[in-house]
Protein backbone atom coordinates (compact mmCIF):
# COMPACT_ATOMS: atom_id res chain seq x y z
CA UNK A 1 0.00 0.00 0.00
CA UNK A 2 1.31 3.44 -0.86
CA UNK A 3 0.63 6.42 1.39
CA UNK A 4 -1.83 7.77 -1.18
CA UNK A 5 -3.96 4.62 -0.78
CA UNK A 6 -4.34 5.15 2.96
CA UNK A 7 -7.50 7.31 3.36
CA UNK A 8 -6.53 8.48 6.85
CA UNK A 9 -3.06 9.55 5.72
CA UNK A 10 -4.60 11.41 2.75
CA UNK A 11 -7.03 13.19 5.08
CA UNK A 12 -4.21 14.22 7.45
CA UNK A 13 -2.18 15.59 4.52
CA UNK A 14 -5.24 17.44 3.17
CA UNK A 15 -5.75 19.18 6.53
CA UNK A 16 -2.04 20.02 6.72
CA UNK A 17 -2.10 21.52 3.21
CA UNK A 18 -4.07 24.48 4.59
CA UNK A 19 -1.09 25.34 6.77
CA UNK A 20 2.01 24.07 5.02
CA UNK A 21 0.96 23.98 1.38
CA UNK A 22 3.39 22.07 -0.86
CA UNK A 23 5.43 21.01 2.18
CA UNK A 24 2.46 19.25 3.81
CA UNK A 25 3.03 15.70 2.61
CA UNK A 26 6.77 15.82 3.35
CA UNK A 27 6.02 17.19 6.82
CA UNK A 28 3.46 14.52 7.72
CA UNK A 29 5.60 11.66 6.35
CA UNK A 30 8.54 12.92 8.37
CA UNK A 31 6.50 13.14 11.61
CA UNK A 32 5.14 9.61 11.14
CA UNK A 33 8.53 8.08 10.30
CA UNK A 34 10.45 9.97 13.00
CA UNK A 35 8.05 9.87 15.94
CA UNK A 36 5.79 6.89 15.27
CA UNK A 37 8.60 4.79 13.77
CA UNK A 38 6.34 3.45 11.03
CA UNK A 39 5.73 3.97 7.34
CA UNK A 40 3.23 6.70 6.44
CA UNK A 41 1.00 4.18 4.63
CA UNK A 42 0.62 2.25 7.89
CA UNK A 43 -0.98 5.16 9.76
CA UNK A 44 -4.09 4.15 11.75
CA UNK A 45 -6.63 6.06 13.82
CA UNK A 46 -5.03 4.96 17.10
CA UNK A 47 -1.83 6.77 16.06
CA UNK A 48 -3.55 10.10 15.60
CA UNK A 49 -3.45 11.28 19.20
CA UNK A 50 0.33 10.81 19.51
CA UNK A 51 0.89 12.16 15.99
CA UNK A 52 -1.13 15.30 16.74
CA UNK A 53 0.92 15.92 19.89
CA UNK A 54 4.14 15.81 17.87
CA UNK A 55 2.66 17.93 15.08
CA UNK A 56 1.57 20.51 17.67
CA UNK A 57 5.17 20.81 18.91
CA UNK A 58 6.53 21.11 15.38
CA UNK A 59 3.98 23.70 14.23
CA UNK A 60 4.59 25.77 17.37
CA UNK A 61 8.19 26.11 16.16
CA UNK A 62 7.00 27.43 12.80
CA UNK A 63 4.49 30.03 13.95
CA UNK A 64 3.98 32.27 16.95
CA UNK A 65 0.24 32.45 16.30
CA UNK A 66 -1.31 30.10 18.87
CA UNK A 67 -4.66 30.23 17.05
CA UNK A 68 -3.10 28.56 14.03
CA UNK A 69 -1.63 25.83 16.23
CA UNK A 70 -4.96 25.28 18.01
CA UNK A 71 -7.03 25.29 14.79
CA UNK A 72 -4.64 22.86 13.15
CA UNK A 73 -4.65 20.37 16.01
CA UNK A 74 -8.45 20.62 16.39
CA UNK A 75 -8.87 19.81 12.69
CA UNK A 76 -6.59 16.79 13.02
CA UNK A 77 -8.30 15.52 16.18
CA UNK A 78 -11.64 15.82 14.39
CA UNK A 79 -10.31 13.20 11.95
CA UNK A 80 -9.85 10.79 14.87
CA UNK A 81 -13.44 11.35 16.02
CA UNK A 82 -14.85 10.94 12.54
CA UNK A 83 -12.78 7.94 11.48
CA UNK A 84 -13.79 4.41 12.36
CA UNK A 85 -11.26 2.56 14.53
CA UNK A 86 -9.07 0.20 12.51
CA UNK B 1 27.25 21.76 4.55
CA UNK B 2 30.11 21.61 2.01
CA UNK B 3 28.32 24.27 -0.01
CA UNK B 4 28.06 26.46 3.12
CA UNK B 5 31.78 26.08 3.90
CA UNK B 6 32.70 26.83 0.29
CA UNK B 7 30.56 29.96 0.23
CA UNK B 8 31.99 31.19 3.56
CA UNK B 9 35.51 30.70 2.18
CA UNK B 10 34.60 32.53 -1.03
CA UNK B 11 32.99 35.38 0.93
CA UNK B 12 35.99 35.76 3.25
CA UNK B 13 38.38 35.75 0.28
CA UNK B 14 36.36 38.38 -1.56
CA UNK B 15 36.05 40.68 1.49
CA UNK B 16 39.77 40.43 2.23
CA UNK B 17 40.65 41.02 -1.43
CA UNK B 18 38.28 43.99 -1.69
CA UNK B 19 39.60 45.55 1.52
CA UNK B 20 43.18 45.08 0.37
CA UNK B 21 42.43 46.55 -3.06
CA UNK B 22 40.62 49.51 -1.55
CA UNK B 23 43.17 50.31 1.13
CA UNK B 24 46.40 49.49 -0.67
CA UNK B 25 45.76 50.92 -4.10
CA UNK B 26 46.25 54.68 -4.28
CA UNK B 27 43.06 56.68 -4.74
CA UNK B 28 42.22 58.46 -7.94
CA UNK B 29 44.11 61.79 -7.61
CA UNK B 30 41.24 63.69 -9.25
CA UNK B 31 38.83 62.47 -6.54
CA UNK B 32 41.26 63.35 -3.72
CA UNK B 33 41.72 66.80 -5.21
CA UNK B 34 38.02 67.34 -5.92
CA UNK B 35 36.95 66.57 -2.34
CA UNK B 36 40.10 67.97 -0.65
CA UNK B 37 40.70 64.83 1.39
CA UNK B 38 43.68 64.20 3.64
CA UNK B 39 45.28 60.73 3.78
CA UNK B 40 43.54 59.98 7.08
CA UNK B 41 40.16 61.17 5.78
CA UNK B 42 40.62 59.02 2.71
CA UNK B 43 41.27 55.90 4.83
CA UNK B 44 38.21 56.68 7.00
CA UNK B 45 36.10 57.16 3.88
CA UNK B 46 37.24 53.83 2.45
CA UNK B 47 36.56 52.01 5.73
CA UNK B 48 33.14 53.63 5.96
CA UNK B 49 32.31 51.98 2.65
CA UNK B 50 34.07 48.63 3.21
CA UNK B 51 32.32 47.74 6.46
CA UNK B 52 28.68 48.15 5.34
CA UNK B 53 29.52 46.58 1.96
CA UNK B 54 31.03 43.56 3.69
CA UNK B 55 27.88 43.23 5.81
CA UNK B 56 25.67 43.41 2.72
CA UNK B 57 27.73 40.78 0.92
CA UNK B 58 27.52 38.58 4.03
CA UNK B 59 23.72 38.94 4.05
CA UNK B 60 23.59 38.13 0.32
CA UNK B 61 25.79 35.05 0.76
CA UNK B 62 23.76 33.95 3.79
CA UNK B 63 20.49 34.25 1.87
CA UNK B 64 21.84 32.47 -1.21
CA UNK B 65 23.33 29.63 0.87
CA UNK B 66 20.05 29.08 2.72
CA UNK B 67 18.11 29.08 -0.56
CA UNK B 68 20.64 26.69 -2.09
CA UNK B 69 20.42 24.30 0.89
CA UNK B 70 16.62 24.47 0.84
CA UNK B 71 16.46 23.76 -2.90
CA UNK B 72 18.81 20.78 -2.42
CA UNK B 73 16.57 19.43 0.33
CA UNK B 74 13.44 19.54 -1.85
CA UNK B 75 15.20 18.72 -5.13
CA UNK B 76 13.00 15.67 -5.75
CA UNK B 77 9.77 17.68 -5.46
CA UNK B 78 7.73 19.57 -8.06
CA UNK B 79 8.91 22.96 -6.79
CA UNK B 80 12.52 21.84 -6.29
CA UNK B 81 13.67 22.80 -9.78
CA UNK B 82 12.17 26.28 -9.42
CA UNK B 83 13.90 26.93 -6.12
CA UNK B 84 17.19 25.63 -7.53
CA UNK B 85 17.10 28.21 -10.33
CA UNK B 86 16.18 31.03 -7.92
CA UNK B 87 18.99 29.95 -5.59
CA UNK B 88 21.46 29.92 -8.50
CA UNK B 89 20.41 33.46 -9.49
CA UNK B 90 20.87 34.64 -5.90
CA UNK B 91 24.31 33.02 -5.76
CA UNK B 92 25.33 34.78 -8.98
CA UNK B 93 24.21 38.09 -7.41
CA UNK B 94 25.99 37.30 -4.15
CA UNK B 95 29.30 36.43 -5.84
CA UNK B 96 28.92 38.90 -8.69
CA UNK B 97 28.63 42.05 -6.55
CA UNK B 98 32.00 41.71 -4.79
CA UNK B 99 33.61 40.48 -7.99
CA UNK B 100 32.47 43.63 -9.79
CA UNK B 101 33.56 45.88 -6.91
CA UNK B 102 37.04 44.38 -6.92
CA UNK B 103 37.30 44.41 -10.72
CA UNK B 104 36.10 48.00 -11.03
CA UNK B 105 38.59 49.21 -8.42
CA UNK B 106 41.44 47.38 -10.17
CA UNK B 107 40.34 48.69 -13.56
CA UNK B 108 40.01 52.22 -12.18
CA UNK B 109 43.55 51.99 -10.79
CA UNK B 110 44.79 50.65 -14.12
CA UNK B 111 43.13 53.60 -15.88
CA UNK B 112 44.77 56.01 -13.44
CA UNK B 113 48.17 54.55 -14.34
CA UNK B 114 47.31 54.34 -18.06
CA UNK B 115 44.94 57.24 -18.83
CA UNK B 116 44.57 56.19 -22.46
CA UNK B 117 42.72 53.08 -21.26
CA UNK B 118 40.07 55.04 -19.30
CA UNK B 119 37.32 54.51 -21.85
CA UNK B 120 38.09 50.78 -22.25
CA UNK B 121 38.12 50.16 -18.50
CA UNK B 122 34.85 52.04 -18.00
CA UNK B 123 33.21 50.11 -20.84
CA UNK B 124 34.47 46.80 -19.44
CA UNK B 125 33.16 47.69 -15.96
CA UNK B 126 29.70 48.52 -17.29
CA UNK B 127 29.49 45.30 -19.31
CA UNK B 128 30.62 43.28 -16.28
CA UNK B 129 27.81 44.85 -14.25
CA UNK B 130 25.32 44.16 -17.03
CA UNK B 131 26.52 40.56 -17.45
CA UNK B 132 26.17 39.73 -13.75
CA UNK B 133 22.75 41.39 -13.50
CA UNK B 134 21.56 39.60 -16.67
CA UNK B 135 22.72 36.15 -15.53
CA UNK B 136 21.34 36.55 -12.01
CA UNK B 137 17.95 37.94 -12.96
CA UNK B 138 17.55 35.42 -15.81
CA UNK B 139 17.85 32.45 -13.44
CA UNK B 140 15.65 34.10 -10.80
CA UNK B 141 13.06 34.78 -13.51
CA UNK B 142 13.18 31.18 -14.83
CA UNK B 143 12.71 29.83 -11.30
CA UNK B 144 9.87 32.24 -10.59
CA UNK B 145 8.13 31.29 -13.83
CA UNK B 146 8.30 27.61 -12.86
CA UNK B 147 6.65 28.49 -9.54
CA UNK B 148 3.93 30.39 -11.36
CA UNK B 149 3.33 27.36 -13.60
CA UNK B 150 2.76 25.23 -10.49
CA UNK B 151 -0.28 27.34 -9.63
CA UNK B 152 -1.78 26.49 -13.07
CA UNK B 153 -3.02 30.07 -13.17
CA UNK B 154 -1.80 33.40 -14.50
CA UNK B 155 -1.67 36.86 -12.96
CA UNK B 156 -4.53 39.06 -14.09
CA UNK B 157 -4.22 41.25 -17.17
CA UNK B 158 -4.18 44.46 -15.15
CA UNK B 159 -1.18 43.25 -13.10
CA UNK B 160 0.69 42.59 -16.34
CA UNK B 161 -0.40 46.01 -17.63
CA UNK B 162 0.70 47.90 -14.51
CA UNK B 163 4.05 46.07 -14.44
CA UNK B 164 4.57 46.74 -18.13
CA UNK B 165 3.68 50.40 -17.75
CA UNK B 166 5.99 50.85 -14.77
CA UNK B 167 8.84 49.20 -16.68
CA UNK B 168 8.17 51.30 -19.78
CA UNK B 169 8.23 54.45 -17.65
CA UNK B 170 11.43 53.45 -15.89
CA UNK B 171 13.12 52.50 -19.15
CA UNK B 172 11.99 55.69 -20.84
CA UNK B 173 13.38 57.85 -18.03
CA UNK B 174 16.59 55.80 -17.99
CA UNK B 175 16.92 56.27 -21.75
CA UNK B 176 16.31 60.01 -21.47
CA UNK B 177 18.78 60.47 -18.62
CA UNK B 178 21.45 58.25 -20.15
CA UNK B 179 21.40 59.81 -23.60
CA UNK B 180 21.00 63.33 -22.24
CA UNK B 181 23.89 63.12 -19.75
CA UNK B 182 26.32 60.96 -21.64
CA UNK B 183 27.98 61.29 -24.93
CA UNK B 184 29.67 59.12 -27.50
CA UNK B 185 32.64 61.43 -27.05
CA UNK B 186 34.78 61.56 -23.95
CA UNK B 187 33.64 64.68 -22.14
CA UNK B 188 30.29 66.36 -21.70
CA UNK B 189 29.95 69.86 -20.31
CA UNK B 190 29.37 68.64 -16.76
CA UNK B 191 32.43 66.43 -16.60
CA UNK B 192 33.34 62.87 -17.51
CA UNK B 193 31.14 60.83 -19.76
CA UNK B 194 29.71 57.65 -18.26
CA UNK B 195 29.67 55.04 -20.98
CA UNK B 196 32.28 56.20 -23.52
CA UNK B 197 30.20 54.74 -26.32
CA UNK B 198 28.36 56.22 -29.32
CA UNK B 199 24.65 56.76 -28.65
CA UNK B 200 23.50 53.94 -30.95
CA UNK B 201 25.78 51.49 -29.12
CA UNK B 202 24.59 52.78 -25.72
CA UNK B 203 21.02 52.07 -26.84
CA UNK B 204 21.86 48.66 -28.33
CA UNK B 205 24.27 47.34 -25.71
CA UNK B 206 23.32 49.16 -22.49
CA UNK B 207 19.76 50.53 -22.49
CA UNK B 208 17.99 47.68 -24.29
CA UNK B 209 19.80 44.90 -22.38
CA UNK B 210 19.16 46.62 -19.06
CA UNK B 211 15.50 47.09 -20.00
CA UNK B 212 15.32 43.35 -20.64
CA UNK B 213 17.13 42.56 -17.39
CA UNK B 214 14.71 44.74 -15.44
CA UNK B 215 11.86 43.03 -17.29
CA UNK B 216 13.15 39.68 -16.00
CA UNK B 217 13.52 41.13 -12.52
CA UNK B 218 10.05 42.68 -12.48
CA UNK B 219 8.43 39.51 -13.86
CA UNK B 220 10.34 37.40 -11.32
CA UNK B 221 9.11 39.57 -8.44
CA UNK B 222 5.57 39.47 -9.90
CA UNK B 223 5.53 35.67 -10.33
CA UNK B 224 7.04 35.03 -6.91
CA UNK B 225 4.45 37.33 -5.34
CA UNK B 226 1.69 35.65 -7.39
CA UNK B 227 2.84 32.22 -6.20
CA UNK B 228 2.75 33.49 -2.65
CA UNK B 229 -0.88 34.61 -3.10
CA UNK B 230 -2.01 31.37 -4.75
CA UNK B 231 -0.02 28.74 -2.90
CA UNK B 232 -1.83 26.84 -0.17
CA UNK B 233 -0.65 26.97 3.43
CA UNK B 234 -0.87 29.88 5.88
CA UNK B 235 2.56 29.25 7.38
CA UNK B 236 4.20 28.43 4.04
CA UNK B 237 2.79 31.65 2.52
CA UNK B 238 4.14 33.81 5.35
CA UNK B 239 7.64 32.43 4.77
CA UNK B 240 7.37 32.97 1.05
CA UNK B 241 6.13 36.57 1.51
CA UNK B 242 9.52 37.61 2.84
CA UNK B 243 11.32 36.01 -0.10
CA UNK B 244 9.04 37.75 -2.62
CA UNK B 245 9.54 41.12 -0.92
CA UNK B 246 13.30 40.60 -0.79
CA UNK B 247 13.58 39.84 -4.50
CA UNK B 248 11.57 42.97 -5.30
CA UNK B 249 13.71 45.22 -3.10
CA UNK B 250 16.97 43.80 -4.50
CA UNK B 251 15.70 44.43 -8.02
CA UNK B 252 14.75 48.02 -7.12
CA UNK B 253 18.16 48.71 -5.64
CA UNK B 254 19.83 47.33 -8.77
CA UNK B 255 17.78 49.67 -10.94
CA UNK B 256 18.52 52.58 -8.59
CA UNK B 257 22.25 51.89 -8.92
CA UNK B 258 21.98 52.06 -12.69
CA UNK B 259 20.11 55.35 -12.52
CA UNK B 260 22.81 56.68 -10.20
CA UNK B 261 25.45 55.74 -12.74
CA UNK B 262 23.51 57.12 -15.68
CA UNK B 263 23.13 60.49 -13.98
CA UNK B 264 26.91 60.64 -13.77
CA UNK B 265 26.37 61.98 -10.28
CA UNK B 266 29.80 60.93 -9.17
CA UNK B 267 31.22 63.67 -11.30
CA UNK B 268 28.88 66.39 -10.06
CA UNK B 269 27.79 65.94 -6.46
CA UNK B 270 29.45 67.20 -3.30
CA UNK B 271 30.89 64.58 -0.93
CA UNK B 272 28.13 64.64 1.72
CA UNK B 273 25.16 64.14 -0.66
CA UNK B 274 27.21 61.56 -2.54
CA UNK B 275 27.73 59.53 0.64
CA UNK B 276 24.03 59.84 1.50
CA UNK B 277 23.07 58.44 -1.91
CA UNK B 278 25.58 55.60 -1.57
CA UNK B 279 24.38 54.66 1.90
CA UNK B 280 20.72 54.84 0.88
CA UNK B 281 21.40 52.40 -1.97
CA UNK B 282 23.43 50.16 0.31
CA UNK B 283 20.65 50.19 2.93
CA UNK B 284 18.07 49.31 0.28
CA UNK B 285 20.18 46.39 -0.90
CA UNK B 286 20.79 45.23 2.67
CA UNK B 287 17.05 45.25 3.39
CA UNK B 288 16.39 43.17 0.29
CA UNK B 289 19.04 40.59 1.08
CA UNK B 290 17.96 40.34 4.73
CA UNK B 291 14.37 39.68 3.64
CA UNK B 292 15.63 36.98 1.24
CA UNK B 293 17.70 35.46 4.06
CA UNK B 294 14.76 35.52 6.52
CA UNK B 295 12.34 34.03 3.97
CA UNK B 296 14.81 31.30 3.06
CA UNK B 297 15.37 30.51 6.73
CA UNK B 298 11.63 30.12 7.38
CA UNK B 299 11.22 27.86 4.34
CA UNK B 300 14.20 25.79 5.46
CA UNK B 301 12.72 25.49 8.97
CA UNK B 302 9.51 23.98 7.59
CA UNK B 303 11.60 21.14 6.15
CA UNK B 304 13.70 20.68 9.29
CA UNK B 305 11.09 20.32 12.07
Amino acid sequence: MTPANNPLYTQVVDVTMSYLGPAAERFISRQIETHLKKNPEDLVVEDLEILVDWIKVAIALLTEDQRIVDDFTKSLMALAENSPAS
Amino acid sequence: MRNTRTMIAVLATLIITYTAVLLLLPADPSIVQRFSLSSFQLILLKLSVVIPIALIWAAAFYGSVLMSNYSAKISATKEGKAYRKIALGLQILAIGSPFISISSNLLRYWATMHPDTLASTQILTHYLQLGVAAAAFYYIYCGAELLKQLTRKNPSAWVHAVTGLALALLTGIFCLITLNRTSGSVVVSSGQAVYYLPDWLIVASIIIPYAYVWHWGAKAAMYVHFYRLKVAGLIYRNAFNMLASGIGVVMLSSIATQYFTALGVTTRMQLQPLLIVIYLLLTLMAIGYILIALGSKRLQKIEDV
